[in-house]
């Protein structure tokens, strides 16, 4: 028989076979696809309606039956007096937001790492991912309680002779990004660790042996083994921030912004949902959408061909 | 055993979810969407106006009224084509947007057809029908608080002196200058001297440099405006009329209320009270649940907005006084625009053509608008919430306290509430003012008809490039006006409104003025008015 296999000539596994093989796999592949068919997939035939003049009282089928209209709905999201205030307003948070955010994982992962008593990891640990589990929108008001006219924050500010007057930091359009930036970081530091932390524990011991052997010591192995050891996933990471950089936490935004700092809280996201949500110019917003994920879309292609260049790894 | 247990597991899941999605016998659920009303969010046959209604018209109604975007929520429904069987909504361009794609009831029909004997035929004036249908091109909707003068003959009065309230106490102002009674009285201030801008600023001066405290020891604000809302409803509901603005070029053009000088004053009392440390940034960035809390614990001295915000109950006209319109600095008249053709609702209540029963939905519409109904959502039961004395009622202290508690319904019915009944039924006396009338009292004050400038719903959002200008002159006004406020002087006060305006022209709003004057001069050479500003 089995010289009767070899001897023929080689050929493709049918896929049904190939299927029967896999089926508990594909079962469990499953669910995922569906969602992603259902939320991702179908709702972007939902995208014509950034070139018609789609309106809600038309059903669903308006998506398709709307008329063209020449691409209104683009020149109006380009030539809106906030197009310019919120690109910046997006980039400004995301770009300091990830200059910041992604080395401050990375020492917390290292540093976590570094602690020898599982039970003070662990405890470390936990307080640090406590955070990200809650809401936006009750992390979001203890913020605003903190920073608030009398609030802990100026209490503090005021004992130390810091400041001479309590200030509403909220109404501070200035201090919004970093607001935004230092918020996202305590709620989410110990999160966004977790990716490193687990790229650490796969580093082979042996190397740290022979930094022993070699008479080095705990930064030692830190700096010429664990971060070498990580680059690829810090790489991964990079990519994807840099894919993201359009996007904003939206439900953070829009928890933390008011009037007062509307000048520099006014990103992409919160202008998609003002004018969709909130005003229903659908067409407009799912322009300003679409113009973001093009760009996100470049932005990808681009940060993965630089990251192969100078690291040799990439996504895809 | 196993079986058994599954068995036993089944039978208590069916028995716990039972009374959750238990009926009355023999009657319709419908869907209502809303957007304002204080109900629960469950219809409870426990309560007696809950049960009344089912038991009138065999109906029961799942409630969805979302805690906020209600009109997104719609919108949304109209996408998936879902529509919910009753829609109850204040926003006029959905309103006409449903209408004219055909997806609701033409009322006419409708009662026509499943209620031929509806004592809407009747009840409902004549000259308000003619509006609403002059406005969508039929009685597509139930109105609801709305004003007409057939309705006087409809309901009439309880009596005499209720009779003579009204007549004196025609345009009522929710929007105006509220002052805590305790606070003047503490600081032996009568509420009849402060007469002009200079008095009303010395009070605050006066409430700020005596560091109130409420009752629990709590410090209290010198003066509270409208929070994250204040443009829209602190300067546009009543500093606008105070300080004298009407939407009007000096040759009666309709032009933007900030173009004028009047707004421009009223913007700098604001700023004043600023510079004064009356009023910072916490105020115009607080959300509207914190000003309610902090306004009814006594922690405010001195509100500037729409009295509906502090709540309800008749309480708060013991706790709340008005000096009425204060005159301004600059010598202008204040004003109260009044609409005197005919204010054709707030919310407006229509049936969609989907409706899995429209003769259930009907015989709902009827008796929610019978003197019937109306006695039963907006006052109760008699003998347990209300008594009659003659011809007027008279709540009862346990009746009083139901009032819009969002539990038991009474007075949440806010589709259904007809601001004419209860003048049918309640009694008033002109000895017992409510605040909200000071403005409309105060002698040197204007009323003109703001009719003209009720653009028609749909008007705007048919134009993009209108409705576009809207949204962005909005956005930026929402956003740059409040900053204006809170200039540290004079000179930078007037430097920033100064470039304000000028960008405001620059993002078309002249542009969408002429576009609304066109509408407002054909409105105000309908109904023969001169339009010319007061001051």
């Amino acid at each position: 028989m089995m010289q009767m296999t070899i001897s023929k000539k080689p050929r493709k596994p049918a896929m049904r076979n190939e299927f029967r093989r896999q089926t508990e796999l594909h079962t469990m592949l499953l669910p995922g696809t569906v969602m992603m068919i259902v939320f991702n997939i179908i709702p972007l035939f939902g995208l014509i309606i950034a070139f018609t003049n789609f309106k809600a009282t038309m059903g669903w089928e308006g998506i398709f039956t709307s008329q063209w209209n020449n691409f209104r709905n683009f020149r109006q999201v380009f030539s809106s007096s906030q197009f310019g205030p919120m690109i910046r307003n997006t980039l400004g948070i995301n770009l300091l937001g990830q200059f910041i955010s992604i080395p401050m994982a990375i020492l917390f992962a290292l540093l976590l790492n570094e602690i020898r008593s599982p039970r003070r990891k662990s405890f470390v640990q936990t307080a640090a991912y406590l955070p990200h589990f809650l809401s936006w929108a009750i992390f979001g008001g203890l913020i605003k309680n903190l920073l608030s006219a009398d609030g802990a924050m100026n209490q503090l500010l005021m004992g130390m002779h810091v400041i001479g007057q309590p200030k509403e930091w909220m109404a501070d359009a200035d201090c919004f990004w970093t607001i935004c930036i230092a918020s996202g970081l305590i709620k989410d530091l110990g999160w966004s660790a977790i990716i490193y932390l687990a790229a650490i524990s796969g580093v082979d011991p042996t190397l740290y042996e022979v930094v022993d052997i070699d008479g080095g010591n705990r930064y030692h192995k830190m700096r010429h083994v664990t971060l070498p050891a990580i680059l690829p996933t810090v790489m991964v990471m990079i990519i994807f921030a840099v894919s993201g950089m359009l996007n904003n936490n939206f439900t953070q935004i829009y928890v933390l912004q008011n009037p007062l700092n509307m000048e520099r809280s006014n990103v992409i996201d919160s202008y998609i949902y003002q004018i969709g949500m909130q005003q229903f110019q659908f067409g407009i917003a799912t322009a300003a959408g679409l113009v973001k994920s093009v760009f996100a879309l470049l932005l990808l292609v681009g940060a993965n061909w630089t990251s192969k260049k100078l690291t040799n790894s990439g996504l895809f | 055993m196993k079986k058994v247990t599954c068995w036993l597991l089944l039978l208590s899941l069916v028995t716990l979810l039972l009374p959750a999605f238990a009926v009355a016998e023999g009657t319709v659920t419908l869907e209502w969407f809303m957007d304002y009303a204080a109900l629960p969010s469950k219809w409870n046959l426990e309560e007696p106006v809950f049960a009344g209604i089912t038991q009138a018209t065999g109906v029961q109604c799942n409630i969805n009224m979302p805690a906020e975007d209600a009109s997104t929520k719609l919108n949304l429904l109209m996408i998936s084509r879902n529509l919910p069987d009753i829609i109850s909504t204040s926003d006029g361009d959905l309103r006409s947007e449903l209408i004219a794609a055909g997806l609701v009831w033409d009322l006419d029909e409708l009662l026509q057809t499943y209620v031929p004997e509806s004592h809407l035929f009747a009840n409902f004036p004549a000259d308000l029908k003619k509006n609403i249908i002059d406005r969508d091109g039929g009685w597509y909707c139930y109105p609801s608080h709305m004003n007409s003068e057939g309705y006087e003959s409809i309901w009439g009065y309880c009596d005499e002196d209720t009779a003579e309230f009204y007549k004196a106490t025609k345009y009522d102002n929710r929007n105006s200058i509220f002052l805590r009674k305790a606070y003047l009285d503490q600081l032996g201030i009568d509420v009849n001297t402060i007469r002009t801008e200079q008095d009303l600023m010395d009070v605050l001066q006066s409430f700020n440099d005596a560091g109130l405290t409420n009752t629990s020891g709590a410090s209290v604000y010198t003066m509270m405006v409208n929070g994250d809302q204040t443009v829209w409803l602190t300067m546009d509901g009543i500093i606008r009329n105070t300080f004298g603005a009407m939407p009007l070029t000096d040759d009666g053009q309709y032009q933007s209320i900030f173009y004028t000088d009047e707004y421009r004053d009223g913007a700098s009392f604001l700023n004043h009270c600023a510079q004064k440390g009356f009023l910072t940034e916490t105020h115009l960035i607080m959300d509207e649940e914190t000003l309610v809390s902090l306004a009814n614990s006594g922690r405010v001295a001195c509100y500037i907005g729409p009295f509906t915000t502090l709540g309800s109950g008749a309480d708060l006209n013991d706790v709340w006084v008005s000096p009425g319109a204060i005159t301004p600095d600059s010598g202008a008249t204040p004003v109260l625009p009044y609409n005197a053709g005919m204010y054709t609702g707030w919310l407006n209540t229509m049936v969609s053509k989907d409706a899995k029963d429209p003769a259930a939905c009907a015989r709902f519409i009827d008796y929610m608008s019978s003197r019937e109904g109306m006695l039963l959502h907006m006052y109760g039961v008699e003998g347990v919430d209300y008594t009659w004395d003659g011809p007027c009622l008279v709540r009862t202290e346990e009746g009083m306290g139901k009032i819009e508690d969002g539990v038991t319904g009474i007075w949440g019915f806010y589709a259904f509430q007809d601001a004419y009944f209860p003048r049918s039924v309640e009694h008033r006396s002109l000895d017992k003012m409510p605040p909200t009338m000071a403005y409309s009292l105060t002698d040197n004050v204007v009323v003109y008809d703001a009719s003209p400038f009720d653009i028609p719903a749909g008007y705007v959002s048919e134009n993009e490039d209108m409705a576009f200008i809207e949204i962005e002159t909005n956005n930026y006004l929402e956003a740059t006006l409040p900053k204006i406020l809170l200039a540290p002087d004079d000179q930078t006060f007037n430097d920033q409104y100064d470039a304000f305006l000028a960008e405001m022209t620059r993002l078309g709003r002249k542009d969408y003025d002429a576009y609304l004057n066109v509408k407002v001069q054909e409105a105000a050479e309908k109904r023969g008015i001169e339009l010319k500003p007061v001051n």
